[in-house]
């Protein structure tokens, strides 16, 4: 049997509590990691399209996440990637 | 502060961070099925799982602290997340159908623990 996959709540509520110093409530934790898996598809789909269009198969490289992300970053304006992550 | 290049950079931010190299892989698993699904190979490269989880782990901390602007400051509601997202129409979409399927799941539940209870009295 297949399950759809999915953040698990607890690591992202971890995480987010990490950053608020404060608690974060069960529907926040939800919102954040559904925001989450819809980023991760953004970023997975631009980089098989970046594969598609240079003619390259086989797994996803880390350079054709990076290209990813530097495409969807110049149309999503709320998202700035530290730069130390894009540098190839 | 402006860097050269298309990126702002907040130096701010960067004591909080543990560097790439050390912070921990708390989603590897479920990040290896996630680009599977999404249409990656069967097996990831484990070079771009770990990179990927890097910039989710990026993103989910920029989206909480611009969170934690909107609205009552230092708080996160999720009225303040879907307000950050309000021009994204995949990922507005998606917050509004997980809530309201998350409500319908409660009232579900309710309606089910009230009757396990009128029927057990």
């Amino acid at each position: 049997m297949f399950r759809r996959a999915a953040f698990p709540r607890a690591a992202i509520k971890r995480l987010m509590q990490s950053i608020t110093r404060t608690s974060v409530s069960h529907n926040v934790v939800i919102a954040m990691a559904g925001i989450a898996k819809v980023f991760v598809g953004e970023v997975v789909e631009e980089a098989l399209d970046i594969m598609e269009k240079s003619k390259e198969t086989g797994p996803i490289q880390p350079k054709h996440l990076r290209e990813a992300v530097r495409r969807i970053r110049k149309r999503d304006s709320l998202f700035r990637p530290k730069k130390s992550l894009l540098n190839t | 502060m402006a860097e050269g290049g298309d990126f702002q950079f907040d130096e701010d931010e960067v004591e909080d961070d543990a560097p790439l190299e050390k912070r921990k892989k708390i989603f590897l698993k479920e990040l290896r099925c996630m680009m599977y699904g999404f249409g990656d190979d069967r097996n990831p490269y484990t070079e771009s799982v770990e990179l990927l989880e890097d910039l989710v782990i990026e993103y989910i901390t920029e989206m909480t602290k611009k969170a934690m602007d909107v609205g009552r400051p230092g708080r996160i509601s999720v009225e303040d997340i879907i307000f950050l997202i309000r021009k994204d129409p995949k990922k507005y979409s998606r917050v509004k159908e997980l809530l309201m399927m998350n409500e319908e799941l409660r009232k579900a539940r309710k309606a089910f623990d009230e009757i396990k209870y009128a029927t057990t009295k």
